[in-house]
């Protein structure tokens, strides 16, 4: 099974990760051409095709939920370092 | 003199320049829903197109969902003022428990033992008290690295093999701590962890002059614990049984508590096993999953199981609990209290297993009857399997500094940190999971492990998937939820 | 309802006496004239007001002024009042107000009118007016105390926006080691750091501050309050005190705008703000703005259990003492009457003609005196 995705739709981390988490279910090699991502996705343990078919549906809602995670996170890590430093700062009584 | 009285609309205006998103993360939760986490570990459930409105800045303001969002600290705009703030205290509250470092210290004091549990993974059926009791000289030794901690107050349990079976010493320890906690005005309490099958009044009356609980073992009903527990005399159960009757009238009913074993043989049976609880009047139970050590994985053929059919027994056990408290009875499941502690309350509760960075070490540290130390009570049963990966060092020999600083302690914790591990990281579920070094380490041979594969990871996202779902589609049992949590 | 001011029915040789005082009555004569400028003397029913000090007498008790006496009888309906009562009596205007009742448990200083917010419901409608005298006022009348005194309380307008009040806290602290105070505060004063850390220096044995929290919502709450931005600094306030250890309490008015997201209010609070030492969930007293903004405001409080319920429930699993205030019992889910507080203040609080039969109208608090300008349509005997 082959899924290719538009690289400027969709980043490589994504992907990676996205191949990561669904590594119970799937072997994935990744590879890049001109403008796009290339995934060819093996079964592992090997399935039918109905549950191939659900499988690479969820891989692809997988790749959509990082790139959702890459925004979260573009706009908020300055946010949470922020609040980790604030949390860990040593404890004083007076107030401010 | 009187003002106009202004509308709720023009309160509103702020929100009109738009929102900014906080710290979150989001993973499935079933179907088309997903469960959102913020750094306190509060949670919101929202489907997935709304998901992606909320992320694009395109959530309108009057969905039901932007409120929730604001006052839950997910979203914020500009008369958010004090929501960061707020953030930072939360995560510093759910953090304070590390400032305390080291609450459990677990002294092994000797390794005999009369049961033959095919589960156990470190006990000796021998008489040989040189060769498997804990001296006195370790004991103080260890005692002395216990007292190192910076918890003012802080747990010693006694373990084994059967721990009863060296009274003498625990008497020693215990007087010997008092005393020691008397001068540096710290306090100690006592836990020990018996199977009751030597208990005598005499024991108790010493437990009873030192304010120190019993937790004993009960798998379940007679015929799945002697199954589980063999000993000569095939008369565990009866023994537990008396035991624990002896204790409750020497201690009082709540001194008194039970923890299961889960074997093969319980799998099908948890509203069995939670009853014969109820009946011997106990009013919660911990529906433990088996650890993969030691005899157990000798001995395989009898207790293998999956995380499927476990998970089959857990929520089997927790439904039985959950229509007990609906029916008004006060019964608890403690594996899920611990979990609901982290969703539910500003509050860390401490559970070793369910920690990051991991508990090993920074929660619990295990004294050996010969003097080894290790970071869990694992990471010794390993040990007993010839892997020594989790040993930090020899009370005799080694200082507390070169164990709690030794490579073998600050490593894995590091690695295993939930905060920057692939898939934990991103998890929704991170703030009520744990870095288990030891587990991954044993089954899948390094301290990270690979989570989409790890039983540990796969039980525990299940459920907390299953706890979100109960009270989503239920606020009775949200209000039950609540009360097992309570602090009152 | 008893009365606590109003206009002098007789006066007699006022006419040396300054433009307003402050005075304790007493029936000690020879204390009344030694310290002519604390006391005033209460007479004794049918007798005659002597020279050389104030004399107060009520009305139908026969007493009289004689010669060269001062005196001021007070109107029938206040045959109340009693030796160790403070009263202030303006002499131009005659008129009396009781400013402190021996006998009450719910004595209340006003300290301003003056406000920085301006509720929906406020039952004392702020004025701007500089009205500094009644907080000096104050200093006089904590002075005329007995060292026994119980528990008070200070309120508004808001108390902390003059800085003189913590020391009159202050001087509470020194001379009344007995009394419990509680102060009701907007909290937004105590968003700057120096002033939570003025209030925490007094270090007072018992003071607690009373701070209403109407949502999880910013934009709920400022509307409530009428003022843009109160909310962030009422929570930091709450913040900045907690930080400093000091005491205290959120209280929820309960009515149309607050209500519906109660519950969320109450799961707020055990998340962020689990630390406060008391919340108050209060019944809508119809009186002051309350009345221009009925229709915005009035929710029949039996429509609101369930969420009164649940906030409840959340707050006291977790261990966060809870008091429900000026609600009937006929109107409170049976649940929550270990949570009922007979709060209405003496001098306010009345039973409807219906409660005569109510069999438990002796733990039940009753209602305000001005709830007869719009009530629940469930009051009923139980």
């Amino acid at each position: 099974m082959q899924l290719i995705f538009d690289d400027a739709a969709y980043n490589l981390d994504a992907v990676k990760k996205a191949a990561y988490r669904l590594s119970d279910k799937i072997s994935v090699h990744i590879w890049t051409a001109p403008a796009q991502i290339i995934c060819d996705i093996s079964f592992s343990p090997p399935v039918p095709e109905a549950e191939q078919a659900k499988i690479t549906a969820d891989f692809r809602n997988e790749v959509l939920d990082q790139d959702l995670r890459q925004s979260i996170g573009r706009e908020t890590s300055a946010i949470r370092n922020a609040i980790l430093a604030i949390a860990f700062s040593p404890v004083t009584s007076r107030c401010g | 003199m009187a003002k106009r009285f202004l509308p709720a609309e023009h309160y509103q205006k702020s929100r009109q320049g738009g929102y900014r998103l906080l710290p979150f993360r989001f993973t499935a939760l079933r179907g088309n829903s997903f469960v959102l986490t913020n750094m306190a570990g509060e949670y919101l459930v929202a489907e997935r197109d709304i998901l992606g409105l909320i992320v694009r800045h395109q959530l309108p303001l009057d969905s039901p969902i932007y409120d929730q969002l604001k006052s839950r600290h997910f979203i914020e705009d500009d008369d958010s003022g004090v929501a960061q703030e707020l953030l930072a205290l939360k995560v510093r509250t759910k953090s304070q428990h590390l400032a305390h470092f080291t609450s459990l210290h677990i002294f092994v004091v000797s390794l005999r033992c009369e049961h033959s549990c095919p589960y156990c993974q470190v006990s000796r059926q021998s008489d040989d008290k040189i060769a498997f009791d804990m001296s006195l000289e370790t004991a103080m030794k260890s005692l002395d690295l216990a007292f190192r901690t910076p918890a003012k107050a802080f747990k010693i349990e006694f373990q084994g093999g059967e721990p009863l079976l060296n009274f003498e010493l625990i008497k020693q320890i215990v007087l010997e701590a008092e005393q020691r906690a008397i001068r540096e005005e710290r306090e100690v309490a006592f836990v020990i962890a018996t199977n009751l099958a030597v208990v005598t009044e005499d024991i108790l009356d010493f437990c009873n002059d030192h304010s120190i609980l019993i937790s004993t073992s009960l798998d379940g009903p007679r015929d799945l614990h002697n199954q589980n527990r063999p000993r000569p005399g095939k008369d565990s159960y009866e023994r537990t049984i008396a035991g624990i009757e002896l204790s409750r009238k020497v201690l009082g009913h709540d001194r008194v508590s039970a923890l299961m074993t889960t074997t093969r043989f319980s799998l099908k049976r948890a509203s069995e096993i939670i009853d014969e609880y109820r009946r011997l009047g106990f009013d919660q139970i911990f529906l433990r999953a088996l650890s993969p050590y030691g005899f157990a994985v000798k001995t395989k053929s009898i207790n293998a199981y999956d995380a499927a059919e476990w998970l089959q027994f857990y929520k089997e056990g927790l439904d039985h609990v959950i229509k007990l408290n609906l029916d008004g009875e006060r019964f608890v499941e403690r594996y899920a209290a611990i979990i609901l502690t982290k969703m539910l309350t500003p509050f860390n509760p401490g559970y070793v297993d369910l920690m990051s960075p991991a508990g090993i070490g920074t929660q619990a540290l295990v004294y050996n009857y010969d003097g080894d130390i290790y970071a869990s009570d694992e990471g010794r049963m390993l040990a007993e399997m010839g892997d020594k990966t989790f040993r930090l060092g020899n009370a005799m020999t080694n200082s507390y500094e070169d164990i709690i600083f030794s490579d073998a302690l600050l490593n894995p914790i590091e690695d295993s940190f939930t905060g920057s591990v692939p898939m934990c990281s991103e998890c929704a579920f991170e703030p009520y999971c744990g870095a288990e070094p030891v587990f991954h380490h044993a089954t899948q041979g390094d301290p990270v492990g690979h989570k989409p594969t790890s039983g540990f990871c796969t039980r525990n996202m299940e459920i907390f998937r299953h706890l979100i779902e109960l009270m989503e589609n239920s606020p009775e049992i949200e209000r039950i939820f609540r009360s097992w949590v309570a602090t009152r | 309802m008893i009365t606590l001011q109003g206009n002098f029915k007789r006066s007699f040789g006022l006419q040396k006496l300054s433009e307003r005082l402050v005075r304790r009555l007493t029936m000690d004569r020879a204390a009344a004239v030694s310290r002519s400028a604390d006391f005033a003397l209460l007479l004794e029913p049918a007798s005659k007001a002597p020279e050389g000090c104030l004399s107060v007498a009520v009305e139908g008790s026969g007493c009289e002024p004689s010669g060269a006496s001062t005196f001021i009888e007070l109107p029938r309906d206040c045959d109340h009042v009693t030796a160790g009562d403070v009263v202030r009596f303006e002499i131009a205007k005659q008129r009396f107000r009781i400013l402190y009742r021996k006998n009450s448990d719910h004595n209340n200083f006003l300290v301003t009118e003056r406000c920085d917010n301006y509720c929906l419901m406020c039952s004392q409608p702020p004025k701007s007016a500089n009205d500094d005298w009644i907080l000096d006022e104050l200093f006089d009348v904590i002075r005329l105390l007995d060292e026994q005194t119980g528990g008070f309380g200070f309120t508004g307008g808001e108390p902390t926006l003059n800085d003189r009040f913590v020391e009159l806290l202050k001087l509470c602290n020194d001379r009344l080691p007995d009394a419990a105070i509680h102060v009701l505060s907007n909290g937004r004063r105590f968003s700057d750091p120096s002033f939570a850390e003025r209030w925490a220096s007094i270090a007072h044995r018992d003071l607690m501050v009373g701070i209403p929290v109407y949502s999880d919502i910013s934009s709920i709450h400022d509307h409530v309050v009428q003022a843009d931005g109160a909310y962030n600094e009422t929570i930091r306030g709450i913040l900045n005190l907690k930080r400093l250890k000091q005491r205290v309490e959120i209280r929820v008015v309960l009515h149309q705008r607050t209500f519906e997201r109660l519950p969320e209010l109450a799961r707020f609070i055990t998340r962020n703000l689990l630390f406060v030492d008391h919340v108050a969930l209060m019944g809508l007293e119809i009186s002051g703005f309350t009345r221009a903004n009925l229709d915005q405001l009035w929710i029949d409080p039996i429509d609101y259990q369930n969420e009164l319920y649940d906030a409840v429930s959340t707050l006291d699993a977790f261990g966060i003492r809870t008091s429900i205030y000026n609600l009937q019992l006929c109107l409170l889910d049976k649940r929550l009457w270990k949570f009922a507080v007979k709060s209405i203040s003496d001098w306010k609080r009345e039973y409807f003609p219906q409660c005569a039969g109510c069999s438990v109208r002796a733990d039940c608090g009753g209602m305000f005196a001005t709830a007869k300008h719009r009530f629940s349509d469930h009051i009923r005997p139980l």
